[in-house]
């Protein structure tokens, strides 16, 4: 009889933990108290180790899966002795195979239709499928790579689909073709299927502090267009010693900076009825890296010049994207430089990056005419930033002389 | 041969006792870690893996009718004080069977019948109660002493202060044991404090300050023997560091990474069982065939705990309104 091993309670705060890898293959020999795999809950990665010896039957979960305390994971026993009909393996009167229909239901979308991909009122896609009989770890890959069970063959013990079955899907042309699609889609951010896909530790920190700020603060937001003029001269005449040209952004964070220098009211945040104030000028700047979404910190921007800024973003940006940085990196300073323009946006207000005072969002440089003084019409490069405050610690005049200080530093550079 | 005189004292079936003690925590604690995995434990747990010679040597020191109280690790202390490992289980799974009647859980184990305070799981949070204790021993002249049980995270926290200012003030009967074992949680001691030892603290309450390793049962013992007799002479307390190491996480929720493998690696040499097997052995006092059937005898009873444990009733709700005021007498 094999022994059921299940996830046990890692934290107290959560009953979730992720699955990251398995450190143990099926069918090999463990000893109690040997590690079985790596787990990631809301505050550590750690080791699960078993607490009995055997050799590793089945595993259960793939990893990357987020499993809830108490799942089973994985089954123990003798040599060769066969899992059968077990519960994990049958497909009746298991609680395992009550997945939620959307899940199953999606997998008939992707790959055949591209049409079905539209939210449908349809009756037939959200009918539950109970008529397939599939074992966990199948349905795991198949959600993962969205393939649709129903066109899968199953050979197991009354026609339940294996592992075996699934890879010899996947071998032929109709399961890598669908499995590549989703891949592709996956690869570009959208979600491949309807069903549930949990956010990572990170996401969800994020997640729940962009809903906390744009509840709690008061929000507003002051738009205006910069002439781009001067930063693209500098750009083009100053390039950083590996030869590349100055960042945008860094160019923002050197503006944004001054400004919060001399204006001590936006350097710091709402905390209960007070102001904090911050003594040195801390500046976060969004990065986007695959799905995650972090805000890293660039620290006494006031004291440095664009070239030494200019360094410190290429080099925290590289870390971001490594997944290098570290706690002290993630530190809230107290303003968020967001910028867009990289995309087809002209303007947007973001939402402030919990507790700051405010966030300056940048949308792209296009060319436009403008027209100046006694009328005549010139041809710029503009681009429009909004600047989103919380109205706690920030009124109307304060905002707009922040913003018209950024737009004389930005348009009145220094050309090297 | 070290230790010799020591042990030649305490005799065969003293050395063999303490080794059996040594035995139960680790087995106790080693089991509970299986059974957390395997999800039969409820709550998290605090172990005291690897810190055994502490509690054997200090409790091996005491009499029967001194008094210690203990932290959120207190598994280890009751073992050493004679609780029952029963009545620990039957606390940790909450039943009625408990030594707090199911309702203190892990955190709070003890027993006054058997000279141990129900733990208080603040980190500091005894001392001063120790301290208070002391003074009540003084005040009626009963030749008792007060146990304090800490780690190092405690010795930074203000009722530290308050207790060991007061206690050398009126030269109570109370030994204050530093269970130094390097981290508060997860936070190095030496990154929150800029001194070598906690008992360099003794000085500035003009305290007795004294030093023993935490890894050698013996060594603990010898040094709190001393400790208590000085306590119970009259000549005031004293603050006795044990420089120790927890061969396990601060929970069963922590992997401990924080800790250096190089730095693991040393203290899992010092082992303090295998090492005081050694000395036993050394010594004639025990042979390889007795320590193990020691150790066989001991898992036996920490299994039967175990059942003892799971298979003793659930309080009933009417438990709730009961043990909610005592008697105001000191503990015997």
């Amino acid at each position: 009889m094999a022994i059921e091993i299940k996830m046990p309670r890692l934290s107290q705060t959560t009953d979730e933990v992720r699955l990251l890898n398995w450190l143990v293959r099926e069918g090999e020999t463990i000893q109690k108290g040997d590690p079985l795999c790596e787990v990631e809950t809301d505050k550590v990665t750690m080791e699960v180790e078993s607490f009995e010896g055997g050799t590793v039957l089945k595993l259960l979960e793939e990893p990357d899966t987020v499993i809830d305390a108490g799942t089973v994971i994985a089954l123990l026993g003798e040599k060769g002795e066969k899992t059968g009909d077990q519960a994990p393996e049958s497909g009746e009167g298991v609680p395992e195979t009550a997945a939620p229909s959307s899940e199953l239901a999606t997998h008939d979308r992707v790959g055949t239709d591209p049409s079905m991909d539209k939210p449908s009122t349809a009756a037939p896609s959200v009918q539950p499928r109970d008529d397939v009989r599939a074992t966990r770890l199948v349905r795991n890959i198949a959600q993962k790579r969205s393939i649709d069970l129903n066109r899968v063959r199953g050979t197991g013990p009354r026609g339940i689909i294996t592992k075996a079955d699934l890879e010899a899907y996947i071998a032929s042309g109709v399961g890598k073709a669908a499995g590549k699609t989703a891949q592709q889609k996956t690869e570009m951010g959208a979600a491949p299927q309807g069903g549930l896909i949990a956010l990572t530790p990170h996401q969800r920190a994020v997640a729940h502090s962009l809903a906390k700020s744009s509840m709690e603060t008061p929000h507003f937001y002051l738009k205006t267009d910069l002439i781009c003029d001067r930063i693209e001269a500098w750009r083009k005449k100053r390039s950083t010693p590996d030869g590349k040209s100055i960042a945008v952004d860094s160019f923002f964070l050197y503006a944004v900076s001054r400004a919060l220098e001399e204006m001590p009211r936006l350097n710091g945040y709402y905390k209960s009825d007070s102001f904090i104030h911050h003594s040195s000028v801390d500046i976060n700047i969004a990065i986007a890296a695959g799905d995650e979404l972090y805000a890293p910190l660039l620290k006494n921007v006031q004291l440095r010049p664009i070239e030494e800024i200019d360094a410190d973003l290429r080099s925290i940006a590289r870390k971001t994207r490594e997944n290098r940085l570290d706690r002290e990196d993630m530190r809230p300073g107290s303003f968020t430089i967001t910028n867009l323009g990289m995309f087809p946006v002209d303007e947007f207000g973001a939402i402030i990056n919990p507790p700051q005072s405010g966030i300056l969002s940048i949308g792209r440089m296009k060319r436009a005419i403008v027209v100046g003084p006694e009328d005549a019409m010139q041809i710029h490069t503009l681009c429009a930033m909004t600047g989103s405050f919380d109205h706690r610690i920030v009124d109307g005049t304060q905002g707009a002389a922040f913003m018209q200080r950024i737009q004389e530093i930005l348009e009145g550079l220094d050309i090297p | 041969m070290k230790h010799n005189e020591t042990m030649k004292d305490l005799g065969k079936d003293a050395l063999k006792g303490m080794l059996r003690r040594m035995h139960e925590i680790r087995q106790f604690e080693e089991k509970i870690r299986f059974l957390f995995l395997e999800g039969k434990m409820p709550g998290t747990v605090h172990q005291y893996i690897g810190m055994e010679a502490c509690a054997v040597g200090v409790c091996t020191a005491l009499e029967e009718k001194d008094v210690i109280a203990s932290t959120h690790r207190p598994h280890g202390h009751a073992i050493a004080r004679g609780v029952s490992m029963d009545s620990i289980m039957g606390e940790l799974y909450g039943k009625t069977t408990g030594c707090c009647g199911g309702k203190g859980g892990s955190m709070h184990v003890g027993d006054l019948e058997r000279g141990m305070l129900p733990a208080i799981a603040i980190v500091g949070g005894n001392l001063p109660i120790v301290m208070g204790m002391g003074l009540a021993f003084k005040i009626r002249k009963e030749p008792r002493v007060a146990v304090s049980f800490f780690g190092d995270g405690a010795s930074n926290e203000g009722a530290f202060h308050e207790a060991l200012n007061m206690a050398a003030v009126y030269g109570v009967p109370a030994l204050f044991v530093c269970e130094n074992n390097r981290y508060g949680a997860s936070t190095s001691v030496k990154r929150v404090m800029n001194i070598e030892h906690v008992s360099d603290r003794a000085a500035a309450y003009g305290m007795r300050g004294d030093m023993a390793d935490g890894m050698d049962v013996i060594d603990v013992y010898t040094h709190a023997l001393d400790a208590a007799a000085r306590a119970r002479k009259g000549d005031g307390p004293t603050l006795l560091e044990l420089e120790t190491f927890r061969l396990c996480g601060h929970s069963r929720r922590d992997p401990n990474n924080y800790m250096t493998d190089e730095e693991k690696k040393y203290w899992q040499k010092r082992d303090p069982i295998p090492s005081f097997e050694t000395l036993l052995k050394e010594g004639k006092y025990m042979t390889d065939a007795e320590i193990k059937d020691l150790r066989e005898a001991v898992e036996m009873s920490v299994d039967k705990a175990i059942q003892f444990g799971q298979q003793s009733p659930e309080p009933d709700p009417e438990a709730l309104y009961q043990g909610l005021y005592v008697s105001m007498e000191v503990p015997r």
